[in-house]
């Protein structure tokens, strides 16, 4: 089995906290030496680091706590996690979980007695087609079947997922920046465009790469493809704020695309497209870090976002932490950004505003036939756009990702709403073939593994929500009662604190809708 | 001339600075009326002026709104969600419903949310704060719409400090103690822990309290709205005490919470029960009432003698062990405190035990003589408003007599229900007298119960002592005003202008005073440990308090008065109330100064023969400190 290996961590801690000043912020970078150490070890080396950054310790212990998603730790030697696919896949994705756990001897969720060996479920990563999804470590095997089980176990496999991962055959439309020229924008504004000089040194750009939802793969999907443009779509910002310092924040469940995006970094580094005086103007200086996050879904706030980059709690909308000196921009806003460089140099200090013109870019997944990442114009309609993704039996669709509330049959004469897709950049379809309440069931257990924990409604509100809808599900009596869990689901949109929890119940509302209309219809018995 | 002089120093940091602008008047409508009202102010307290009452829950006067527990949300006209008014400050012309139906009902829902995890809901007989839990308060709000299963205790009760103890299926996450221990007071003691549903609030590695660095100083206690930080109560065994026929119990009473229990009975602030509060104490059994002012006496004698030692070996001797400032050790938080993040300052610690310690060690020996008792028969109970006086009873170091100092320490709020559950009405109880032979103290020592007291209470016994002149020449009616007030750190310094003879209570340590002619005493004084780190951090960067001679120290805001034992609820308002009440008591005393409280002449001239800071006293009274580790006990 590949194992881990275990450095001495006060070492692995103080090369980072070298690299990164000493600060708070240097926390990210270390925090995932110490997640896999032994309690006791962690505990010192917690100690430690409280004291190199002044802290105290119970900080650092609960920035970790955070992110831990089950109780029993991971295995010492061995993390096998399964992705659970958001109800994509499912049988397959349910044989190999049966495989793993006869193999391993463990449920999921469980380590091994003996603390080397543990199985957990993993968050989705996002590519229903490159599911089932495995890691072992922080090896990744792509579409696993049974017979392949022994094999990656064992290390023996030859499987090359990242090239497959890198190249994945998703489909994408004609996007409007694919036939961009690389280092064509980049130059036209080192020519064009006058240095900022009020350079903001300091700040830090961040291209978050994390987009909050399961299902939603745009970014990560643009990110690999047009890596070179997304790069100089950075540049370009650097260039034009002023900034030298760059970070691509991938969420833990991306984790293992960092290698390869460090290969490219230091390709770019060669060409001089990266580092000190940059392409040969003088003090044009930017360089840019991958940091792989502890866990996933951060991203969806800018403000817990930047609350974890600076060492402290990702609480959504937590007041008291400013997003400075980070700015935090998705990947596809860079596109647009190299994209409006090399048509309007001039124009490039608008470039927020000048993008809100340019076409929303989306990822659509689901029952339809092409799903991929597609260009939605202004005023398309529904009904178009489910005809070209391949989807014309779609029942229901939501726009926006999981946070959205459900578009049925009658809604699909509507204009595609570009609001709608702000949240997330995302549309799921769902044909006559999937359980809708199954897929709303998974869709609360995200919003419950994900709220942060800090306001009522929330953190206390969905959990409610899910055991009523089992109980429905199972064709029990809903305790409470449909009247007042409607009232309860509505208390959670209007009172959250963050979008995360106004959006959780927007699905499971829909559905009893739906439910009820069919009711009444006579439809369900 | 007053050679007092004070410079401003210091932000407001007992509670929230004010963040609006009255300058500039905004028209709002609030529920269809409408008002101005002035930029930044919250919904909240535009509400509150209009006499519109919008429940709060995790609010607190002392600390930043957060907005986590969405119970005072409120309808802004032209938002989708429901905005908190705790902390939505208004900037612009707006239109506000505090009473809509969506409205209420999304408050009743949070409401039932809140109640299904707070176990102390179904079980409020058995609750220490049955009657004043903010949680039980909103009852009246809910109707309990979602009729969610009550929750079972799944979490073992935290016993292992002596001061404090958690009781986390009554935590409802308000985060108010997590504020106030990371802010107020810088420890760091307390963090949220795991995320959503799993939340939880944990110590550093999830270690028992006792084990932590908590410094036992409260605050959390005082702000948790319900039960789930309460103080280890120890009155029952205070009650089998004194049902024991064998057994002679004295209580001791400090200042600061015969300024405050009036409030537990329902009564404003600001009113003082010291003689109802004896006629109580002796209605509940208690052999002997004594008063912990003539221990604050003793205090400010053996401190302000080891402070003028201090100057002789440093300034005179040129002893390089005599360290400055000389730091007050009186507030046992503090004492923790510097001896966890600290400890090798523990040599500007003053030696001398606070006056709880101080007192129980002479009830156990020269009262136990005087009154021909068995000193293992006496039990000294102490009532002080302080949870850290608690673990300050169980240092092993506190035994110097052969027997443990002070047996128990109860604070206000458990002395008030003591009362209550026993049908006492202390507020209407005759007045009566402290206990002789240590009688009635002075002003001096009533005030040690504020910020600033036993500054001057040593200022006005050091001055008089070594110039020989009455104080009232420096300070017009001996009110040292420089050292009173609610700011964070307050600075002063005192020239004195002439020295007289070494009085005879210190000639045994002191051969002259001339080398203090004209010199300047530097003097500060910090109150919550967040200030006090201020001034021990510049003292460490050889800052200006590097150069200062004496500092007062007080864990808790407010001092005394603020400190964790003290009925709850406490805000800015209500500690100046009480250090009202105290600056009251003091004028109304005969004797306000240390030095002259007969009964302190007594002991000085029967018992502690040599004086102060003599060997008697030190092995009595004074004491000794422990280095302990910055993240665990
Ligand atoms: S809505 Fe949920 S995720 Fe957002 S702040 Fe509240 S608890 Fe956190
Ligand atoms: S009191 Fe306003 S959110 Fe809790």
């Amino acid at each position: 089995m590949p194992t881990k290996q275990n450095d001495s961590p006060i070492e692995a801690i103080n090369i980072q906290l070298e690299t990164h000043c000493s600060q708070r912020s240097s926390l990210p970078f270390i925090l995932p030496i110490l997640q896999n150490l032994s309690l006791s070890d962690a505990e010192s080396s917690m100690i430690y680091l409280s004291k190199k950054l002044d802290i105290p310790p119970v900080e650092i212990s609960s920035l970790i706590s955070f992110f831990n998603r089950s109780n029993s730790p991971s295995g010492r030697q061995t993390d096998v996690r399964l992705c659970k696919s958001m109800g994509f896949h499912k049988n397959q994705i349910k044989d190999i979980a049966q495989a793993l756990q006869t193999k391993l001897n463990l449920g999921f969720g469980e380590t091994s007695a003996d603390g080397n060996c543990s199985l957990r479920w993993a968050a989705c990563a996002d590519d229903p087609q490159l599911s089932p999804m495995l890691w072992v470590n922080d090896q990744v095997y792509t579409q696993v079947k049974v017979e392949e089980l022994d094999e990656i176990l064992s290390n023996n496999s030859n499987q090359d997922s990242q090239s497959k991962i890198m190249h994945s055959s998703t489909f994408t439309d004609g996007l409007f920046f694919s036939e961009l020229k690389p280092e064509l924008a980049i130059k036209s504004i080192l020519k064009k465009v006058v240095l900022n000089p009020n350079r903001a040194k300091s700040d830090v750009l961040v291209c978050n790469v994390d987009e909050g939802e399961p299902l939603a793969q745009k970014s990560r999907f643009l990110l690999t493809k047009y890596f070179p443009l997304v790069m100089e779509g950075m540049l370009i910002n650097a260039f034009v704020a002023g900034i030298e310092r760059g970070l691509i924040y991938l969420p833990n469940r991306y984790g293992y695309l960092k290698a390869n995006l460090e290969h490219e970094l230091s390709e770019l580094r060669k060409r001089n497209l990266l580092g000190v005086d940059i392409l040969g103007w003088k003090g044009f200086n930017f360089d840019v870090e991958v940091l792989v996050g502890l866990g996933d879904y951060v991203g969806r706030e800018e403000s817990a976002l930047a609350a974890f980059l600076k060492g402290y709690r990702p609480e959504f909308d937590a007041r008291g932490i400013s997003t400075l000196p980070y700015r935090i921009l998705a990947v596809d806003q860079f596109l647009k950004i190299a994209y409006l460089a090399a048509n309007s140099p001039y124009n490039i200090k608008n470039v927020e505003l000048e993008s809100c013109q340019l076409p929303a870019i989306v990822s659509i997944s689901g029952d339809c036939g092409q799903p991929g990442i597609y260009q939605v114009q202004n005023g398309m309609r529904i009904r178009e756009l489910l005809q070209r993704v391949g989807a014309d039996d779609a029942c229901v669709l939501q726009i926006g990702g999981i946070s959205a509330p459900l578009k049925t049959a009658e809604d699909f004469d509507q204009i595609i709403n570009p609001f709608d897709l702000q949240q997330a950049a995302s549309i799921i379809v769902y044909g006559p073939q999937t359980d809708l309440l199954e897929a709303v069931k998974d869709i609360l257990s995200f919003f419950h593994e994900t709220s942060c924990g800090q306001c009522v409604p929330c953190r206390n509100g969905i959990p409610v929500l899910m055991k009523s809808l089992q109980a429905y599900a199972g064709g029990k009596k809903m305790r409470p009662a449909l009247p007042e869990i409607r009232s309860l689901a509505e208390t959670i949109q209007l009172a959250s604190k963050c979008r995360l929890g106004q959006c959780a119940p927007n699905a499971f509302l829909s559905v009893l809708e739906i439910a009820e209309q069919d009711l009444r219809g006579g439809m369900l018995a | 001339m007053n050679p007092m002089k004070t410079e401003p120093f210091q932000t407001p940091v007992d509670g929230r600075p004010v963040e609006y602008n009255a300058e500039r008047l905004i028209d709002i409508i609030i529920d269809n009326q409408p008002v101005s009202v002035p930029e930044g102010i919250t919904i909240h307290e535009a509400a509150a002026r209009m006499g519109i009452f919008i429940p709060t829950l995790c609010s607190h006067p002392d600390l930043h709104p957060d907005g986590d527990c969405r119970v005072c949300v409120v309808e802004v006209e032209g938002l989708q969600t429901l905005q908190t008014s705790c902390n939505y400050r208004i900037t612009q012309p707006i239109r506000i419903r505090t009473n809509s139906l969506k409205v209420i009902r999304a408050r009743e829902n949070i409401l039932d949310l809140l109640f299904t995890k707070h176990c102390g809901y179904w079980d409020f007989n058995n609750c220490s704060r049955n009657g004043n839990c903010e949680l039980q308060a909103l009852a009246r709000f809910s109707n309990s719409p979602l009729h969610l299963p009550k929750k079972e205790p799944e979490i073992a009760i935290d016993h292992s400090s002596y001061s404090i103890i958690r009781e986390m299926d009554k935590c409802i996450l308000c985060r108010r103690c997590v504020q106030v221990c990371q802010e107020m007071q810088g420890i760091g003691c307390l963090e949220v822990s795991g995320h959503g549903e799993s939340t939880y609030i944990s110590t550093f590695m999830d270690k028992p309290l006792g084990d932590s660095v908590c410094i036992n100083c409260g605050q959390c206690v005082d702000r948790c709205p319900t039960a789930a930080l309460h103080t280890n109560d120890s009155s029952e065994d205070v009650l089998a005490a004194i049902a024991d026929p064998r057994k002679h119990v004295v209580i001791q009473t400090a200042p600061a919470p015969r300024a405050a229990i009036a409030e537990c009975f329902g009564i404003e602030p600001g009113r003082a029960l010291t003689f109802e509060l004896n006629t109580a104490l002796r209605q509940i059994g208690f052999d002997k009432v004594f008063d912990t002012n003539f221990s604050a006496d003793l205090t400010i004698l053996e401190e302000g003698a080891e402070l003028l030692e201090r100057l002789y070996h440093g300034l005179v001797l040129k002893d390089d062990q005599a360290v400055f400032p000389q730091f007050t050790s009186c507030s046992p938080g503090w004492v923790k405190y510097l001896e966890h993040f600290y400890p090798e300052m523990i040599p500007n610690l003053s030696s001398a035990k606070s006056p709880q310690q101080m007192f129980g060690a002479l009830i156990k020996t020269h009262y136990a003589k005087l009154a021909n008792l068995d000193p293992g028969d006496i039990v000294t109970v102490a009532l002080m408003p302080c949870t850290a006086k608690k673990f300050e009873c169980e240092r092993p170091e506190m035994a110097s007599s052969g027997f443990q100092d002070v047996d128990y320490a109860l604070t206000t709020v458990e002395m008030a229900n003591l009362f209550k559950r026993r049908g006492i009405d202390l507020p209407n109880l005759e007045k009566s007298d402290f206990d002789d032979p240590f009688g009635s103290a002075t002003g001096s020592g009533v005030i040690f119960g504020a910020t600033g007291g036993v500054m001057e209470a040593a200022l006005r016994t050091v001055i008089e002592l070594v110039t020989g002149d009455p104080v009232e020449k420096y300070f017009s009616n001996a009110d040292i005003q420089p050292v009173r007030g609610m700011e964070g750190v307050k600075k002063a310094s005192v020239t004195l202008p002439k020295t007289g003879p070494v009085p005879t209570l210190l000639q045994n340590i002191l051969p002259s005073f001339d080398w203090l002619q004209g010199a300047t005493l530097k003097v500060a004084i910090a109150h919550g440990i967040a200030n006090a780190k201020k001034v021990l951090d510049d003292i460490k960067a050889g800052g200006e308090f590097a150069s200062y001679h004496f500092i007062e120290f007080m864990a808790c805001p407010g001092g005394c008065l603020g400190g964790g034992g003290q009925p709850i609820p406490t805000s800015p308002a209500i500690r100046a109330a009480r250090a009202k009440a105290i600056y009251a008591e003091d004028q109304a005393y005969p004797v306000r100064k240390s030095h002259e409280n007969p009964a302190i002449m007594k002991i000085y001239h029967d018992f502690l023969t040599e004086g102060p800071c003599s060997h008697l006293s030190h092995q009595l009274l004074h004491t000794s400190y422990t280095p302990r580790s910055k993240y665990s006990n």
